[in-house]
C-alpha cells in the first residue's frame, strides 16, 4: 500500500484566497448567521463556513443556478444584473450576491437581523471584488 | 507544434512569479507549466521536492487524451480538467496551444479555489509566452 502523500504548502507570503477566506469568514461573526459560501458561477465551491449538518455542494449548485437565473431575468428585463436576493425558508433566510468570481451566499436563522446581514454582504462583496482586481499597472 | 519553448530568463522570472503567485492565492501544494510534451518548464512549491517529472509527463499526456473527447463534444479540446483524489488532486488546465498548467492541491483548498486562480495564472502565462515567442520573432 502506498503512503498517502502529503506534500508541505510552502507559500508564506500573502494570498488572496486567504484574504478572500476571511471576508466570508467574517460574515460568521454576524448574530444569527449560519454559515457562509462563495461559490463560483457554476456552482464550484470557492470557500464554505457552514455546519456539517448542511450539504455544502448541493447548496452551493443550487445557489449558483439561483444566482445565474436571477442574472438572466435581470438582463431580460433591461437590468445590468442584481446585487443582493434573499430567499425564506423555514430554517431561516438566505442571502444571496453577485460577486466578481461568482457569488457570496450566507445563511441565517429566522431571528436575524436582516438588513444587518444585507448591508454585510454587500460589503463582503465589494471586499472581494478589491481583492481580486488587478492592481494599477500591473502587468502580466 | 509550430511554437518554440525555449524562454529567456527574464521570461523565466515573470513565469516563476506567476506560479509562486498561484501557490499562495490558491493555496496549492505545486504549480507547474509543462510542455504539451511533457517536459517541466518551471516549477513552484513542492514541485520542487518531489520529483515531479512522471507527474507532469503523465498529466500532459492525459490532458491530451481528453481531446478527443472534447472534440466529440464540438469543443477544440477540454479548458481544464480536474483529477480528484481522496487526499491528493490535480488541476491541469490549457495555457496555449504549446503549454498547460498544472495544479497539485489537497484538502487544504477547494476545487473551487484552484480553478478560479488557476484560470487568471494561465491568461497571464499565455501573456508571457507569446510576448517571448514574438520577440523571438521579431529577432
Amino acid at each position: 500500500m502506498t503512503p498517502r502523500l502529503k506534500l508541505a504548502m510552502e507559500h508564506d507570503g500573502p494570498s488572496r484566497g486567504r484574504y478572500v477566506r476571511d471576508v466570508v469568514q467574517q460574515l460568521l461573526k454576524l448574530r444569527a448567521v449560519r454559515g457562509a459560501l462563495l461559490v463560483a458561477a457554476d456552482g464550484f465551491v470557492i470557500v464554505a463556513e457552514v455546519p456539517d449538518s448542511i450539504a455544502v455542494e448541493p447548496l452551493a449548485a443550487m445557489a449558483a443556478r439561483l444566482g445565474r437565473e436571477l442574472e438572466a431575468s435581470a438582463a431580460r428585463m433591461g437590468h445590468t444584473s442584481f446585487s443582493t436576493a434573499m430567499f425564506s425558508a423555514p430554517e431561516g433566510p438566505m442571502f444571496l450576491a453577485a460577486a466578481p468570481i461568482g457569488y457570496v451566499v450566507v445563511l441565517a436563522e429566522q431571528r436575524a437581523n436582516l438588513e444587518a446581514i444585507r448591508s454585510a454582504t454587500d460589503e463582503a462583496v465589494a471586499l472581494i471584488h478589491a481583492a481580486l482586481a488587478p492592481p494599477d499597472g500591473a502587468a502580466g | 507544434m509550430a511554437t518554440s519553448l525555449a524562454i529567456e530568463d527574464a521570461d523565466l522570472a515573470k513565469i516563476q512569479d506567476l506560479l509562486d503567485r498561484l501557490l499562495g492565492d490558491a493555496a496549492c501544494a505545486a504549480a507547474l507549466l509543462i510542455a504539451r510534451g511533457g517536459e517541466s518548464l518551471a516549477a513552484a512549491g513542492a514541485a520542487r521536492a518531489v520529483d515531479m517529472v512522471s507527474v507532469a509527463g503523465l498529466a500532459a499526456g492525459g490532458f491530451s487524451s481528453t481531446a478527443p473527447l472534447a472534440q466529440l463534444l464540438g469543443e477544440r479540446e477540454f479548458a481544464a480538467v480536474i483529477h480528484e483524489g481522496i487526499g491528493q488532486s490535480l488541476h491541469v488546465s490549457a495555457v496555449d496551444d504549446a503549454t498547460i498548467l498544472l495544479a497539485v492541491f489537497d484538502e487544504r483548498t477547494t476545487v473551487g479555489m484552484v480553478r478560479a486562480f488557476a484560470r487568471e495564472a494561465a491568461g497571464k502565462l499565455a501573456a508571457v509566452l507569446a510576448v517571448a515567442r514574438t520577440r523571438r520573432r521579431a529577432r
